[in-house]
């Protein structure tokens, strides 16, 4: 199982790297629009600087990470593509020609988000590598097996999933499965509750589904709390058992997170990571290793908040479609 | 045009129906949890004498319900239902399936539109005018989506209704796609985890658990005070948060329209559409 992680500049991607990233993934400004960005995320953070590097300095970045032998994941994963009004195609010429400037600065692999993409890419004949990204919500065996049909590498599994479904969908197929390592969502990815496409106005939402809510019921006030949080943040003690299933990546999210924070994630997922591939452990041995490599504020942070991925818990028992029918 | 219901339980079709506006078409169904979704036979008891047809909604499917939910589709197509699909692993099962005498649709979370991006217009704000013009679209407005669900015989797509998306819905509908639209409600979110039942500390699996969603109204509202300058009214439909709109059609070119909130509010938006079709 490799360890993919984000950057988002040249400085990010030799400290992510020395971390333990294997494969990184970032998008890079192509100046479409004002705001929004093929990249998935909004164009500038707050401050109005670019969240991602013009395509010099990825080329820069490809450059290094395939002499220290990472890979390059490109995210073209805007989860809207259409013609244009006028039925012309200039937008999403725009976003092929966002592919190809990217696959000349030597990216490895792209990853879409809408449909569109993944069928237009190949359309025009252009042989790269692509992950169908968590806009897919891919949940179910079938999901996987069109768009295999349609010309997808990689698809990047929804965020709720338990063990033995992704144990299934790994067996079923023989694409790359990725999953998410660290952090993840409380909603499917079709939300509409957007909240990383303009980062200027972040701060006056909040994270949406992580706000403390009023619930009424009946058109009675009954109490306070977070009521829509389902996310849930680690999935080290599921690592052994990830790796066995032949999951081929695993994501850390935070390419718009605080890097030093995601240095320091990226570092205890490679240790253990790195740990699994050296011997085949037992369940004991594995998470005597785990507490040895885990720091104490992520059992602060993490562990005693019962913020586990993947394994029975409250959250993970109120997952629909859990029943055998 | 004609008048669709989105029902959620038989009750709620009752009710609605003793309103007085009798639609050509119950919509029923759900997005999110298949436990929420009324029996047939329950509703055509409800409609009781009136004089409609069926149109059921299926939800996105875990692998745990893939060969039920395949299975319920199926009896409905060859009972002569239209169905709207909302998850691509079972459209993907259905395709041998489609084609033959009853229509299926793409269902609201098969397409794409800013416009129902909660914030949509904030995140579009400072783009330029074109920009904001493709961004008011509705993604299945591409060819190549549009010939594969064709070659799939989807026979439309369903959406919510924004004025601002009808300049691509007429579009699609040229290329000979029906559109459905869905006039009050707008779907903001679904969990797989069920915030009702996590709330109370339960588990789904093994249990009906729909007495705690079905005919029940939740709303939410962010605690906090600048944030709830920010917010719509979000109601939580099992585990799909909806956020509700102002009915209004400006466009004739809807097959269906589609109401949910079956108030005095709405009977009078339909009373509108019917007698401008009419005139």
């Amino acid at each position: 199982m490799k360890l993919l992680v984000p950057v988002n500049n040249f400085e990010s991607t030799v400290r992510q790297i020395e971390a333990g990233g294997e494969e990184l993934y970032l998008g890079a400004d192509s100046s479409t629009f004002h705001n929004l960005s093929f990249n998935g995320r909004g164009r500038l953070n707050p401050k109005g600087e670019r969240n991602c590097p013009d395509f010099k300095e990825l080329k820069d970045i490809v450059q290094y990470a395939h002499e220290k032998d990472a890979q390059v994941m490109f995210t073209a994963n805007l989860p809207f593509l259409a013609n244009n009004p006028d039925g012309s195609r200039e937008y999403l010429k725009l976003f092929i020609k966002y592919v190809t400037d990217a696959m000349e600065a030597g990216v490895d692999s792209v990853i879409v988000a809408d449909l569109g993409a993944v069928q237009i890419l190949r359309k025009e004949g252009i042989k790269i590598h692509i992950a169908a990204s968590t806009f897919f919500e891919i949940i179910n065996k079938e999901q996987i097996a069109c768009l295999e049909e349609l010309g997808v590498n990689r698809v990047v599994l929804s965020y709720q999933l338990t063990m033995e479904e992704i144990m299934e969908l790994t067996e079923s197929t023989k694409l790359e499965i990725e999953i998410f390592g660290h952090y993840g969502c409380s909603f499917y990815d079709d939300c509409n509750l957007k909240h990383n496409f303009g980062e200027q106005t972040a701060d006056l939402l909040g994270v949406p589904c992580r706000n403390v809510y009023d619930v009424t019921e009946n058109g009675t006030y009954t109490h306070s709390c977070q009521f829509l949080n389902a996310s849930l943040a680690c999935s080290v003690c599921s690592m052994r058992r990830l790796q066995e299933a032949g999951v081929y990546a695993t994501k850390l999210v935070g390419r718009d997170l605080d890097m030093d924070m995601n240095y320091q994630i990226t570092a205890v997922y490679s240790k253990l990571l790195h740990a699994l591939r050296e011997k085949q452990m037992t369940a004991e041995e594995y998470n005597a290793l785990r507490g040895e490599v885990l720091p104490e504020w992520w059992r602060r942070v993490y562990c005693r908040k019962q913020q586990c991925k993947y394994l029975p818990g409250l959250t993970t028992g109120s997952y629909i479609g859990l029943d055998e029918l | 045009m004609e008048i669709g219901f989105y029902v959620k339980s038989a009750e709620q079709l009752k009710e609605a129906l003793e309103r007085g506006i009798n639609p050509q078409w119950i919509m029923f169904g759900d997005y999110g949890c298949y436990k929420r979704i009324p029996e047939l036979e329950e509703l055509q008891q409800a409609a009781g004498g009136v004089d409609v047809k069926f149109h059921y909604i299926s939800p996105k499917v875990n692998m745990g319900v893939m060969d039920y939910e395949y299975k319920k589709v199926l009896s409905f197509l060859e009972q002569g239902l239209a169905v709207s699909i909302n998850d691509l692993g079972l459209l993907y099962k259905l395709r041998p399936d489609m084609g033959k005498a009853s229509p299926v649709y793409l269902g609201r979370l098969l397409t794409k539109s800013v416009n129902r991006w909660v914030w949509g217009d904030l995140h579009v704000a400072e783009e330029e005018d074109k920009a904001k013009e493709y961004f008011a679209q509705n993604n299945f407005y591409q060819q190549e989506k549009m010939e594969l669900f064709r070659n799939w015989n989807i026979k439309g797509i369903e959406t919510t209704v924004f004025q601002k998306e009808e300049n691509s819905l007429k579009k699609i509908k040229e290329q000979g796609f029906g559109i459905i639209g869905y006039m009050d409600q707008t779907i903001a979110a679904i969990s797989r985890a069920c915030p009702i039942v996590r709330d109370r500390k339960l588990a789904v699996k093994g249990r009906d658990c729909s007495s705690y969603c079905v005919n029940q109204e939740y709303v939410v509202t962010p605690a906090n005070l600048q944030q709830k300058e920010r917010y719509p009214k979000l109601m939580l439909e099992g585990a799909v948060l909806m956020k509700s709109m102002e009915p209004a059609v400006t466009w004739d070119g809807y097959e269906k329209a589609v109401f949910s909130a079956l108030d005095a509010e709405t009977a009078a938006c339909i009373k509108e559409i019917l007698g401008r079709h009419s005139s």
